[in-house]
Parts: structure tokens; sequence; C-alpha cells
């Protein structure tokens, strides 16, 4: 377990930033625990106080029940080869093959040779790089490099794992085989993963939970489905406006009469029945124009456009109706 | 002239290199063995992530820039008495040696700090992520990942050296560039002082190549 007691961080300059301000974070053993926020609003600088790459200028940093804020020295560099680390930009040892750049958190470790052969050849097969073992990281690929960084940051069996904007340098489709594999240790080891983002979609499809980051302040801390489903903190509206959100033509605006409206529903009810209970208690057409389901851990968000047509009162009725019976209802348009 | 003239000049030439070989390979071997920890410490001075001092830095530094901004033969003069006292004599390619060593040694030192600034730092935080010592680190990571530069800095310093040593002759140290200047210049035997110039020509080509071929062989970027 992770635990962050009224973070500070400062930095000094012609005038003190503060980089995280006062915050307080539990995440628990073998969860997979996001960070988002904007650049600039100090979650990575949070995530660096956890194994104290960053010291918070006050506040405590507790990992399994030791308090290392104020390690140093040799106590320091023990708590840290608890805690594995990935980079965006990887930063492997250049001049070194994919096995010596692992080889080098064991040797750290002082691990014997046999050791760390053995557990290198596991480590590859496990990231799926067994044929790189004495390739150079400028012979590969950017998501070939992320899971050098991975099998490295697992190489003296870390129980917690540190993700800072892991994949934030990788192409769509090498950003979701990251993902997937940091989800599969995470569920294979019971590791205990923090992956800081500032996109919403990679803590969308991984995290159990969410911590929201604005100017040093955690605004929001939810499991991921409510983040998503009812956010409450407009930050995180704006954050998850791009997936929850679609872009409607102009044209369906202009030649449109009648009302739009934008209905999201939850999980537990189905959005369908509702509208067509709506439409025929209260005598309205319902026409869905657009709609989508996101599954985020796997429960189901449905966000729907319908057009609701008839009388002005039966059309208000059911609008309230339909309100009553989902999550969050929206008119988009009146004409 | 023919056999004499040539038997001459290969004599020359033979002792000349051997003279500059003795002299450039004592320096060389300084620059290694105090240049590079004397890079070292500029670099880590300096750093956060290290022993950040910077007095010494700086001291060291001005050190480092005065011995560069004099200029070479000016700095055999100064250095006489310290040649004295570590070699006990001034005369010769051993004496001449000192001064060249202590010149190699401060340029070299500040090549090996510009190739240690060039490793990413990135590179390093993951290392003490990882819980590595600060000696680990140098040993493991700044240093390999340094490698290519150091080399390519070495082989900048030994032609620097070659260079500097035809100064050599103002102590009596001999070499290549000495033969070129007192024989080609002070008595006008063009041939020879073209002879010894292609040579050097030859000598600073083949130190160059062997260079590169080894910085290319140990940069894996």
């Amino acid at each position: 377990m992770i635990f962050l007691e009224d973070i500070v961080v400062e930095f000094d300059g012609v005038k003190t930033f503060r980089a995280v301000d006062t915050v307080s974070l539990q995440i628990k053993r073998g969860e997979v625990f996001g960070i988002v926020g904007a650049s600039g609003a100090g979650k990575s600088t949070l995530l660096r106080t956890i194994n104290l790459l960053e010291r918070p200028t006050s506040g405590r940093v507790v990992v399994d029940g030791d308090d290392i804020t104020g390690f140093s020295g040799e106590a320091l560099r023990k708590a840290r080869l608890k805690i594995g680390m990935i980079f965006q930009h990887f930063n492997l040892v250049r001049n070194k093959t994919v096995f010596q750049n692992i080889a080098l958190a064991m040797k750290i470790a002082r691990r014997s040779e046999s050791e760390i052969t053995a557990r290198v050849t596991e480590l590859l097969t496990l990231v799926g790089l067994q044929d790189k073992r004495d390739s150079y990281p400028a012979q590969l690929s950017g998501g070939q490099k992320q899971r050098v960084g991975i099998a490295r940051a697992l190489a003296n069996r870390q129980q917690i794992l540190l993700c800072d904007e892991p994949t934030s340098a990788l192409d769509l489709e090498t950003t979701r085989s990251i993902l997937d594999l940091l989800k599969s240790i995470n569920l294979k080891f019971g590791i205990t993963v923090v992956i800081i983002s500032h996109e919403m979609d990679v803590v969308k499809s991984v995290c159990d939970r969410v911590a929201v980051m604005n100017q040093g302040k955690v605004v929001e801390l939810d499991d991921v489905y409510n983040i998503f489903s009812a956010p409450v903190h407009a930050v995180t509206r704006d954050m998850i406006k791009y997936t929850l959100n679609f872009d409607l033509p102009e044209e369906l605006f202009k030649k449109h009469t009648g009302m739009l409206m934008k209905v999201i529903y939850r999980g537990d009810k189905a959005v369908e029945p509702v509208l067509s209970e709506a439409a025929r208690f209260f005598n309205v057409n319902i026409n869905i124009l657009h709609g989508k389901i996101e599954y985020i851990g796997g429960k189901p968000i449905g966000i729907f456009v319908v057009d609701v047509a008839g009388g002005e009162f039966e059309v208000t009725k059911s609008i309230s109706y339909i309100a009553a019976n989902t999550a969050h209802t929206e008119v988009l348009h009146v004409n | 002239m023919s056999t004499n003239w040539f038997s001459d000049i290969s004599q020359y030439l033979g002792k000349a290199f051997y003279e500059t070989f003795q002299m450039v390979s004592i320096s060389l071997t300084l620059a290694i063995v105090v240049g590079i920890p004397l890079g070292l410490f500029l670099f880590l001075s300096v750093h956060r992530l290290f022993f950040q001092n910077r007095l010494l830095n700086f001291i060291s530094g001005l050190i480092v820039n005065v011995i560069r901004s004099i200029p070479f033969v000016i700095l055999l003069v100064i250095l006489l008495p310290f040649t004295k006292l570590v070699a006990g004599t001034t005369i010769g390619s051993v004496a001449a040696a000192v001064p060249l060593s202590v010149a190699a040694v401060a340029f070299y030192a500040r090549l090996v700090e510009a190739s240690l600034r060039e490793v990413d730092l990135g590179t390093i935080e993951a290392a003490i992520s990882m819980g590595a010592t600060p000696f680990f680190i140098i040993r493991h990571v700044l240093l390999p990942e340094a490698l290519p530069g150091l080399i390519s800095g070495f082989t900048i310093t030994a032609i620097s050296l070659i260079g500097y040593s035809a100064m050599a002759g103002i102590v009596g140290g001999g070499g290549v560039g000495d033969l070129a200047i007192r024989f080609g210049y002070y008595r006008y035997q063009t041939d020879i002082m073209i002879i010894t110039v292609i040579a050097l020509i030859i000598l600073v080509q083949a130190v160059q190549a062997g260079g590169d071929y080894f910085t290319k062989y140990f940069d894996k970027r």
C-alpha cells in the first residue's frame, strides 16, 4: 500500500512554485491507480515523490508501512529496490543490450550471475522479447523499448510499478499493447501499478481508480467508472469531454426543428426502454440520431443524442421523465 | 647524395618518431589517469543528482581554464621548475612530456566533461530509481554511455599533443615536429621539412582513423 499524506512539493525559482499542493492519497495493494491531469498539473511530480526522486517539501510518503520520507543513502536505495519505475522516454542505457539493461537492475540488487541469467530470460518471455535479447535499444521500436523498461522495472520482483506517462511517446496501437501488458502483469502478479497520463483513454482502459489533478491539487478521486459516468469537478468533465462527446454536424442543428437532447445512462439502467416508455406515455416521437456505448471497468456507459418531437407540454413532460430515469440529460438544441 | 641522404633522413625520422611516441604516450597515459577523474569531478560537482559543490567546481574549472589559456610554449617555460622537480631534468623528451601531460590533462578533462554532459539525464534518473549507488551509476551507466565521446575526445587530445610536441624542441625534447622546424625551417632543408610534414600527416590520419573506428565500434546509439 502506498500512503501519501499532505504532500507538498515546491520548486525554488524567482518565485516559489508549488507543483504539488497538499495531496493525500491512499493507493491500495494490487490496484491500478491512475493520476490524470493536464501538463503542469503536478501529476508527474507527485508520482516521483513515491520513490523520492522528488523529495516533498512537506508531508509523508509511506510505502508498505515504512515511512520513507526521511530515508537517505543506503536505506533509501533499499526502499527503491522494491519500487519499479518506467518512463515516457524509456530511459534505457543505449550502449547496453536488452539483456544487459534488464540485468543492470539485478546487479544493483547484487544478484548472482546465474540468478540474473535465469530471471532475465524469464522476463524476456513475459514481455515477449525473447528474440531481442542481444539487440541494442536503437534497434528496437518504441513499444519494444517500453517492454524492456517494464522488464527492467520488475526484475527484482518489485511489488509496485510507477509509470510516468508510459505510452505518451507511442502510437495508438502500441499504446494498447503496452497497457494490456501492464494490466496483465497487474492481474498475474498482483503488482500495484500507478500510472500517470494526460490521456483519459489510457486510464479508462486499465485503471481501477483515478485521481484527477489540477494546479497541484487532487480535485476528484473515484473509481474509474464513476469518474467517466458521473464526473463532479469541472476539470474532470473537461478531461472526459472527448470520451463522452461526439461532434454532431452543424447541418443537423441548422436543419433540425424540435428538441435535441443528449442522454447519458449508466450500467444498471438501459436507455432504450426509458425512451420507448417516454414515447408511449407522453405520445411524443423519439428518434435516436447518434449513440455509443463505452465499456469502462466492464460496465457500460451509453451516450445518445435523441430528437424529441411532439406537443410542447408533452415534450417537457417526456424530458423530465427521461431525466428522472437516466444518469444525465442535457438539452443540446431547441428550434 | 642519394643513399647517404636516404639513410640520414630515415635515421632522423626514426629517432624523431620514437621521441614523439615517448612524449605523446606518457602524456596520453596521464590524460587518462588524471584527466578522466578530473573530467568526472567537473561533471559530478555541478550535478544535483550527485554531489553538487559549486566552490570546488569553480576552483577546479578555473585551474583547467588557466592551463588551457596559456599558450603551450609559455606553459613549457613556466613549468620548467616543476619539470625539474618531477623528471629530474629539464632537457629531453621525458622532460618535455611533463608540460605536455599538464596540457593534456586539462584539455582532455574538458572533453570528458563535455561527453558526460551528453549522457541522457533520464537514464541516470532511471538508475537512481532502481536504487543504484552513485559509484554504480558512474561505473555502469555514465561511463559506458559516454564511452564513444571519451574515445573521440581521446583522439582529439592525441592529435593536439602531436602538434604540441613540435614545440618540445625548445627543451630538447625532439620529435617529428621539432625535426621539421630544426632541419627544414632553420637549416632551409626543404626536402626534410616536406618529408617530415608528410610523415606527420600520415601519423595524424592514422590516429584519427583509429579513433573514429573505435568510437563507432562502441557507439550503439
